[in-house]
């Protein structure tokens, strides 16, 4: 066992309760070999607040869901290294559903992501 | 809940799940003159498992390629307990499926040869034939772009974020399903005619780490069926599959074994080792090593770990060290579209900083596809009338161990089925009466878990981390009686009273994990019952269906299938049946193991 931790601040607002603001939360998580955001927003959630809302799916870099904003930059969360001092928030231009989860739609299947991931 | 507040969508045909089987039913349904609706738990056609599927497609499309032979593998590989007139109807529907698929991308939705047909390659193992059809290492994103595309043209309704609670039966028909909208927290009946099951496999059932699959793969909808009085079969065949288990690399999850790694320059160069260095394949297919089917490497794999001579995170050693250099970028690089693609497997390793062919990979094994399901005709239809089973969700396709690259192809292959079949239902029927009742008592057990704010009590999370570890160590690889019996004992338990004194400390309405979890949990727990109970009926081993207590395969008593149903009384009763055979006699074929000639 090691007792490495990681401390880093996520983005909370439930605009289903009427938040129009949104706050920091932070959270501390223990380290281990390989962890990824998505881990650590993970672990929050089975074991430290079972409020936190998250979304992914495959966890290996094909579905896209998992996007989240990482110091401003889009990432996808189940593939990047999780860091001290990370501050996360949800990815911008679609609608919120709550803390890190927003309604991807149909804007989704963008023509750009289409073409950036398809044509030659 | 008053009528009034009650929300209802209707339609003829309603769709539960937007993978390939989803997608491909809701196209046929809605081109069949259907009012078709597709629901999703998560992004749609971003979620479940087809989007993750690498490699390959298989189809009967070759020169030296029948749609008999295709069978035949199949049938050879499932051990001879796969339903044959199902086997038979997609390996000969398999061909004209993918030319339409091909289609709706435009004649670019899978790879051609210079000559304009597919580029075909070699499946994973069991194949006799060269019958993969494939887009690279992306095969499974481009089917779904392709099914986008055709689902978007043809203006198919759809709906994400719906998470399916139950299945409406009204008087042994089929009247509909109800939701929860995770974006709104609230309550949505669907009625419809006809319901497609096109809910995926059920692999999330066991932990996380250990299992290759999406998140939304549940395993849910196999419960919510039986509850409905479906009957249930092979549930038993649970896939393992060789996987990696390197915490670097997270990008990919199925290894080596599914990508071309037979191809000669690798087998000949490759080798698997155990932690001691040692090659281990001889001793369990010498004849085939690389070549061999995934249940027996699955388990060669899982016995070296377990006589302690396994890899630090719990696995082997594919070594491909000694292959040469530019073969490995060709396999895993050019071969997967080089530029084109920018995330080849190669890419994706370094981009860990993993070179392939400096380091063995470790591998272990993870539970990756569930053979077992709904049981259904060759219409797709359960023995609910008005229910339709497609894809992983349904049963009884791939007998005891899947071939390579038969998911897809079966998916997509008899979604279409049922999507035409339940089309055709739907415009013979009217809608059965409103079961006002049912609707109002799922509704309650459902907003129970927010209304009832006990002060202490254990979370549902608990409970199903709980469930996934005893999955693992009680019906996962290698089984027997006594595990079994206590992990029967353990679901029973967890269901009727752990969860009924559970509570859902978390308040928000909208996307709310664990109220999700507290929703999907007691149907979790019945699929999880039916997999030991299954396990425990089958008392022999056979390919995905490994006992410790009964090791050999018993030909003479267990060329069967195990069906499961839920009785009046809510317990359950199995029945086995002799397998249904159309053209190869198993007992002529049954020690056959095809392989290639390279
Ligand atoms: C990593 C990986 C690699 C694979 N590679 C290959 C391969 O190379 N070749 C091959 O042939 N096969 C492969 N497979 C297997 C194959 O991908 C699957 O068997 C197949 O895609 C299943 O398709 P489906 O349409 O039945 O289900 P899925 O694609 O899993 O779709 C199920 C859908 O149902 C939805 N859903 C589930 N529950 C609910 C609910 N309660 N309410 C609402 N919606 C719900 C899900 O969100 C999902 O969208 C692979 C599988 C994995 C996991
Ligand atoms: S979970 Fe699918 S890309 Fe991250």
């Amino acid at each position: 066992m090691n007792d490495r931790t990681l401390r880093f601040k996520v983005y909370r607002r439930d605009p289903g309760a009427r938040e129009t603001e949104g706050r920091f939360q932070e959270y501390t998580v223990p380290w281990w070999e390989g962890i990824k955001l998505l881990d650590g927003l993970r672990y929050i959630q089975e074991e430290v607040d079972y409020s936190l809302a998250v979304r992914w799916s495959c966890r290996i870099e094909d579905c896209r869901t998992c996007q989240m904003r990482v110091n401003g930059k889009v990432v996808l969360s189940c593939q990047v290294p999780l860091e001290d001092n990370m501050v996360v928030e949800p990815v911008p231009r679609y609608r919120l559903i709550r803390d890190l989860v927003v309604e991807f739609g149909e804007k989704m299947e963008s023509s750009e992501y289409a073409k950036n991931e398809f044509e030659i | 809940m008053s009528s009034k507040t009650l929300h209802i969508v209707e339609a003829d045909v309603i769709v539960v799940g937007s993978g390939g089987a989803g997608s491909e039913a809701a196209i046929h349904a809605k081109q069949n003159g259907a009012k078709v609706l597709i629901l999703d738990r998560g992004t749609f056609g971003r979620s479940g498992a087809t989007i993750t599927a690498g490699h390959t497609c298989t189809a009967a499309v070759g020169d030296d390629d029948t749609p008999e032979l295709h069978f035949r593998d199949t049938v050879i590989g499932g051990y001879c307990i796969a339903d044959q007139r199902l086997v038979e109807l997609y390996a000969r529907e398999a061909p004209e499926c993918l030319y339409e698929l091909d289609g709706w991308g435009d004649g670019k939705t899978l790879r051609k040869n210079e000559n304009g047909k597919f580029d075909l390659v070699w499946p994973p193992g069991g194949h006799s034939r060269k019958r993969s059809v494939h887009y690279g290492f992306l095969t499974g994103p481009r089917i779904l772009w392709a099914l986008r595309r055709e689902i978007d043209r043809k203006r198919v309704p759809w709906m994400e974020n719906i998470l399916v609670t139950s299945l409406l039966v009204e008087g042994g028909r089929v009247a509909g399903v109800t939701g929860l909208d995770w974006k709104t927290g609230k309550f949505i009946v669907f009625k419809s005619k006809a319901v497609i099951l096109a809910a995926g496999g059920f692999a999330g059932l066991w932990p996380s780490r250990l299992n290759t699959t999406a998140v939304e793969c549940a395993g849910d909808v196999h419960g919510m069926a039986f509850e409905a009085g479906a009957e249930m079969v092979d549930m038993e065949f649970v896939q393992f599959i060789p996987a990696q288990v390197d915490p670097r690399i997270t990008h990919i999850n199925v290894t080596l074994t599914n990508f071309p790694a037979w191809r000669p320059n690798i087998r000949e160069h490759g080798k698997f080792l155990n932690a001691e260095g040692m090659e281990f394949m001889g001793k369990y297919d010498d004849a085939r090593r690389w070549n061999t089917t995934r249940d027996i490497l699955a388990l060669a794999i899982y016995n070296e770990v377990t006589a302690g001579r396994g890899s630090p995170h719990g696995g082997c050693y594919i070594d491909l060290t000694s292959v040469p250099k530019d073969v490995i970028d060709y396999e895993f690089n050019k071969f997967q579209g080089g530029k084109s693609i920018p995330k080849s497997y190669l890419r994706r390793c370094e981009s860990v900083g993993f070179d392939l062919s400096r380091e063995p990979m470790e591998t272990g094994v993870k539970a990756h596809f569930t053979g077992g399901g709904l049981r259904t005709s060759v219409d797709m239809m359960s023995t609910i009338e008005g229910l339709y089973a497609a894809g992983e969700t349904q049963g009884g396709v791939h007998g005891a161990n899947r071939l390579g690259g038969n998911a897809l192809t079966h998916v997509l292959t008899l979604g279409r089925v049922a999507g035409r079949e339940a089309a055709a239902f739907a415009s013979k029927t009217s809608h059965v009466s409103f079961p006002k009742k049912k609707v109002d008592a799922e509704h309650r057990r459902i907003v129970r878990w927010m209304e009832n704010k006990n002060k202490t009590g254990e979370s549902p999370v608990r409970i199903r981390q709980r469930m996934q570890e005893i999955m693992w160590q009680k019906v996962g690889i290698l089984r027997n009686e006594k595990d079994l019996k206590a992990a029967l004992d353990w679901f029973a338990e967890a269901k009727n009273e752990r969860l009924q004194k559970a509570r859902v400390g978390s308040s928000p309405r909208t996307f709310n994990l664990e109220w999700a979890t507290a929703i999907i949990l007691p149907h979790q727990l019945d699929t999880c019952m039916l997999v030991a109970r299954a396990a425990l009926e089958r008392t022999e081993s056979r390919g995905n269906h490994h006992r410790d207590d009964c090791q050999a395969i018993d030909n003479e008593h267990w060329l069967k299938n195990v069906y499961l149903w839920r009785t009046g009384t809510g317990s359950v009763s199995s029945r086995t049946e002799p397998v249904h055979v159309t053209t190869v006699d198993p007992k002529g074929v049954i020690d056959e193991r095809p392989d290639i000639t390279v």
